[in-house]
């Protein structure tokens, strides 16, 4: 425990946050750590307060006696205890304030005694309860003792229910004294609340248990700890599989032991603040005055009372943490710290008072009106016992709620008033509502069961319409679940009575769910058909529905079937061109005659695009939109894909008229920084030097500094990446100033992130490790995610520079942030890239040490990472991998070669700009690894050498999109040059090539590429 | 107040920059096109969320802000 001389460490947070814990635990280390600590711990009572109780208990405790013994400084300790028990014979004569020094010289002194052995750690739990006079010897002992090896821990809550408000008086003088570092200690996100609860059960939790004894606890250790206990001992978890799982829906009750720290805390209330809070609980966990106002006035028969007079009656609960403050811009004035504080005070007042105030806020927000009060007066007028009210307004609330995109809302929302809800017309539009939201998450399982009951419910009202519905979301519910045989079936099914029946709407409707299941997909999602569906099978119903659509007006219908019908049509251009592939003809061959083949997709999607625009659905067009630029055909490389991200660029601001021209900057701008990340993270760096750039202006344009300030970051980043320091710096500069203008810890932390990448490229290692470790520690223990990408890149930079320079401590270091990193990543899901970049970090190290084997075996094991997403990273796992695996001639090195001569391929196809180009072989890691595997890069024709061949502008623009496969897609949308087979075929002569394949071996060596 | 992350599946083409810019919090849906799907977003801070649903280029990333536990109690769920 490296401290200075008397230094203090306050840990402030609510109760049954973590900090006697986290006490306990800083008595362990102290009086474990290399010289010990006398460690003297005492926890001020909430109930008992006297003069110095806090230094009595310690003092006379046995601990205390032991340690004055071992210390020899049991004089000492007499003469104190004697001061403090106002007892002594020196007293005799002195005022009260001079006796009150006396006593606190001489505790002062046998903590002196004390320190002459061992430092000193004096750790005082529940401050905020101590008597003032211990908490002025306290602040004695901090200014008479400064050179002393005195440590202090306080752990005090953050709001001021001390009986005399000195502990936060003395906790703000030691911060003025500068002596102390305050910690916070915050409620647990979800992710610690797991890995906590897997301590503590020595098994995973599963989600649903997760979800649940998070939400009870919200994150509070204590009451997650008391949570868990009580599921176990009412039998509410499984171990099932190894996984903790919830056996019971709702769980047990609250425990007592948290119902009893609740009780304590609220029992130090008056009664009249008590039962005005109680009356709050009801209004919900967030409050308004004015609606506690209206509600008691209503109740009383009397003239409501001023807000803010309610504010200071509710002080008391304000000053205990029970309740806190909201921002003005919420639109509540309180909040109720912890649901459970809410529960227990709405346990103390009668159901009858309950009923009656939820009347009352209903009747008032009846009378305010507004589709924003709806899901309140619903579960208001549900508690107040008025069912018919609660239906209806929770059948408007929840259809409101879809329209609004939070279907999760609607659910809740039905979910809770479905019991109140008698009649059969009404439980199926609540049915139905839930499973129109339902579909919208994606929750096959949970429809089929909703559904059951709505099935059951047709009988009751005989209508074969309604089964007939019923029927056909069951088939969506099946789909959702995958089961696209019984979703076809149940299609079917319905289509054939709606047939012979000539009832066309209802036809029209089963053809629609019939092609879903057949092509497993919904309408609007398919880009691209699944190669194993049966396309003329999948488009049988479309057409049909397209027949009936046009004969009914049904125009949404119509989009979508021609929407459905153009990706089927593209499907078989897909499956056309994999067949010519697949018998030997040239990819790119292929692509250049794709836009024919592909006329009748994008005529269909076209078609589709108009009518949804005309009907104003901005989504279905969105998604006709897109299918028209995926239909376009390019090469299947990164390159070819971000050439497919400007063209939906490109189509989407050409066919917005209706969108202001603020709105259009700003979209704009986001898709210029996506387009900057795609090809920063794919290999382009040229592209994502110009993008990001772009990105920059229109963010200042907007005024958008966040936007900026990433724009900045990635610019900076991008030069990094290929080595050229000084741009990298000057646009560094420009991030940190606008970072100025939006600070937070993220940005903080990419700033140290991006400073640090620069500082590695210079060979600051220094400087480096820093920034790293700023990165991490902003990070925190929250964040595990940034503070594992911030290890993983001190861990591959520090081996990087400690090969190159020997440096034996920078080796150490990698060992140590790599070891950091895969600590981080423990309890994160999903593929992630830096558990490679850390195996790469000590595969380096390992073989730096001369254990060869391991360095090969940490090899291997970053190459598990998914090279095609993560590509930046990929690199620097091929740099370890190839020193290792291809220096050492493991017998993966030949495979290895192959992979690297792939990439550098890539790359040299990727990157354009020939200064770009150059630079990016020049960086020493890559060209390290180019030297291994024996990379050349084809040479490019010098400057004059192609003048032989006299191309137009024109000529130069169709070579530059056959070099990126992406003349189909300019010639199909009629926004290219006009260019057409005749005239690629023109272009061919000139260059003097009989293939577009010659023609993009010319370009490249031309220097003609894409940007 | 948290953000909840919703993907507009029908607008994500694939272009996966949201699980390069948040790995822990993205992931490939298995079975499905280059889709993603959520891993979990509560392993990184909402400005994380923020840059992964401006990085995405047809926007279909979308971060809504909610109170995590005071739902469930206000609508009596």
């Amino acid at each position: 425990m490296a401290l200075p001389l008397s230094s203090a460490v306050v840990l402030e947070g609510e109760a049954g946050i973590g900090k006697t814990r986290m006490l306990e635990a800083t008595s362990e280390i102290a009086a474990l750590s290399d010289p010990p600590f006398w460690v003297l711990d005492v926890t001020a009572d909430e109930e008992l307060r006297g003069p110095f109780l806090l230094f009595r208990s310690m003092l006379t405790s046995p601990r205390m006696a032991a340690i004055a013994k071992e210390a020899m400084a049991l004089e000492h300790l007499d003469r104190a205890r004697d001061a403090i028990g106002g007892r002594g014979s020196n007293d005799q004569g002195l005022s009260a304030q001079e006796q009150m020094l006396r006593t606190f010289d001489e505790v002062a002194s046998a903590m002196l005694a004390l320190t002459n052995e061992r430092p000193l750690a004096l750790l005082f739990d529940d401050l905020q309860w101590a008597d003032e006079d211990s908490i002025q010897l306290i602040r004695y002992l901090v200014r008479t003792m400064s050179s002393a090896p005195l440590f202090l821990l306080i752990n005090i809550r953050p709001y001021t229910d001390s009986a005399s408000g000195g502990a936060g008086k003395l906790i703000a003088d030691l911060d003025r004294m500068r002596v102390t570092r305050t910690l916070r200690v915050d409620r647990l996100t979800r992710l610690q609340t797991r890995e906590l609860l897997s301590n503590l059960l020595e098994h995973p939790v599963d989600d649903q248990t997760l979800q649940s004894l998070h939400a009870r606890s919200e994150g509070v250790p204590f009451f997650i700890e008391e949570f868990a206990r009580a599921y176990r001992e009412a039998d509410a978890l499984q171990l099932m599989d190894g996984t903790w799982t919830m056996t019971k829906l709702s769980g047990p009750t609250v425990p007592s032991s948290v119902q009893s720290l609740i009780e304590r805390r609220l029992a130090q209330l008056p009664e009249d603040c008590r039962s005005l809070l109680a009356d709050a609980g009801s209004l919900g966990r967030r409050f308004r005055l004015s609606d506690l106002s209206a509600v008691l006035a209503d109740l009383k028969g009397e003239d409501p009372v001023q807000d803010w007079q309610l504010g200071e009656d509710l002080q008391h609960a304000v000053d205990l943490g029970l309740i806190v403050e909201q921002s003005e811009d919420s639109g509540f004035d309180f909040s109720f710290s912890h649901e459970q504080i809410r529960e227990t005070l709405l346990d103390s007042i009668s159901r009858q008072r309950q009923r009656a105030i939820h009347g009352a806020i209903a009747t008032k927000l009846a009378a305010d009106g507004g589709t924003e009060n709806l899901s309140m007066l619903a579960y208001h007028s549900m508690k107040a016992g008025d069912s018919e009210t609660a239906v209806s307004t929770a059948l408007e609330a929840a259809q409101a709620a879809i329209g609004l995109s939070a279907p999760e809302e609607s659910i809740r929302l039905i979910d809770a008033t479905l019991p109140a809800a008698s009649k059969p017309e009404d439980r199926i539009a609540m049915l139905r509502l839930k499973d129109d939201a339902l579909d919208v998450l994606d929750r096959g399982m949970e429809r089929m069961a909703n559904l059951a009951e709505m099935t059951a419910l047709t009988g009751a009202v005989s209508s074969p319409a309604l089964e007939a519905e019923v029927m056909l979301r069951r088939s969506s519910a099946a789909r959702a679940m995958e089961d696209f045989d019984t979703a076809a079936g149940l299609a079917r099914s319905v289509r054939a009575s709606a047939s012979e029946a000539g009832d066309q709407a209802l036809e029209l409707q089963a053809c629609l769910e019939l092609g879903q299941g057949l092509m497993q997909s919904p309408i609007g999602e398919a880009y691209w058909p699944l190669i194993e569906i049966d396309l003329d099978t999948a488009g049988e119903p479309y057409q049909r529905a397209l027949e009936i659509a046009l004969a009914t007006g049904a125009r949404s219908e119509e989009a979508g079937a021609l929407r459905e019908l153009a990706v089927i049509e593209a499907g078989r251009v897909k499956l056309a061109i994999k067949a010519e592939i697949d018998a030997g003809a040239k990819r790119y061959e292929v692509f250049a005659a794709a836009p024919a083949m592909l006329s009748k997709a994008k005529e269909l999607a076209e078609q589709s695009f108009h009518i949804y625009e005309e009907l104003g659905d901005h989504r279905g067009a969105m998604s006709a939109l897109i299918s028209m630029a995926y239909a376009h055909v390019t090469d299947p490389t990164p390159r070819g894909m971000a050439g497919r991200l400007e063209h939906i660029r490109a189509l989407h601001n050409s066919k917005r008229g209706e969108v202001t021209d603020s709105r259009r900057a700003t979209e704009d701008a986001l898709m210029l920084y996506s387009i900057h990340m795609f090809a920063r993270t794919n290999l382009q760096p040229d592209l994502a030097v110009e993008r990001g750039r772009q990105t920059f202006e229109a963010a200042r344009a907007i005024g958008d500094r966040w936007l900026e300030c990433l724009a900045a970051g990635g610019v900076a980043m991008t030069y990094v990446s290929f080595g050229s320091v000084d741009d990298a710096d000057a646009w560094l500069d420009q991030a940190a100033e606008a970072a100025m203008s939006v600070p937070s810890t993220s940005m903080a932390r990419r700033l140290e992130m991006w400073r640090g990448a620069l500082c590695a490229l210079r060979g600051e290692a220094e400087q480096m490790t820093t920034h790293f470790e700023r990165a991490a520690e902003h990070a925190g223990h929250k964040n595990l995610a940034g503070r594992a990408a911030a290890y993983a890149a001190l861990a591959i930079e520090s081996a990087r520079l400690g090969v190159t320079t020997a440096d034996d401590a920078l080796i150490t270091q990698a060992k140590t942030a790599a070891t950091q990193t895969l600590d981080s990543i423990r309890p994160l899901p999903g593929d992630l890239p830096w558990e490679s970049v850390a195996h790469a970090a000590l595969s380096v190290v390992a073989q730096a040490e001369g254990n060869t084997e391991e360095a090969a075996e940490e090899a291997r094991l970053a190459l598990s990472i998914d090279g095609d997403t993560h590509v930046p990273d990929y690199l620097d796992v091929l740099w370890a991998a190839g020193r290792t695996l291809i220096a050492q001639g493991e017998p993966e090195a030949d495979e290895l070669k192959q992979e690297v001569f792939g990439a550098f391929m890539y790359a040299h196809m990727s990157i354009n700009d020939p200064d770009i180009k150059s630079k990016w072989f020049g960086v020493p890691a890559h060209r390290e690894l180019a030297e291994m595997v024996g990379f050349e890069a084809p040479e490019t024709w010098q400057e004059g050498e192609m003048d032989t061949v006299d191309l137009s502008d024109d000529d130069l623009g169709l070579l530059r999109e056959l070099a990126s496969g992406f003349a189909g897609a300019r010639r199909s949308t009629g926004n290219g040059h006009g260019a057409n087979d005749e005239d690629t075929a023109a272009l061919l002569t000139k260059l003097g090539v009989e293939s577009v394949t010659e023609a993009m071996e010319f370009a490249i060596k031309a220097g003609v590429t894409w940007q | 107040m948290a953000v909840r992350v919703v993907i507009d599946r029908r607008r994500c083409i694939g272009a996966g920059t949201c699980i390069v810019t948040a790995p822990s919090a993205f992931r490939w849906r298995q079975g499905d096109f280059v889709k993603p799907e959520l891993a979990d977003e509560s392993t990184v801070d909402e400005d994380v969320l923020r840059e992964v649903a401006a990085a995405c280029p047809t926007q279909a990333i979308v971060l809504e802000d909610f109170i995590e536990s005071m739902e469930a109690s206000e609508l009596g769920a």
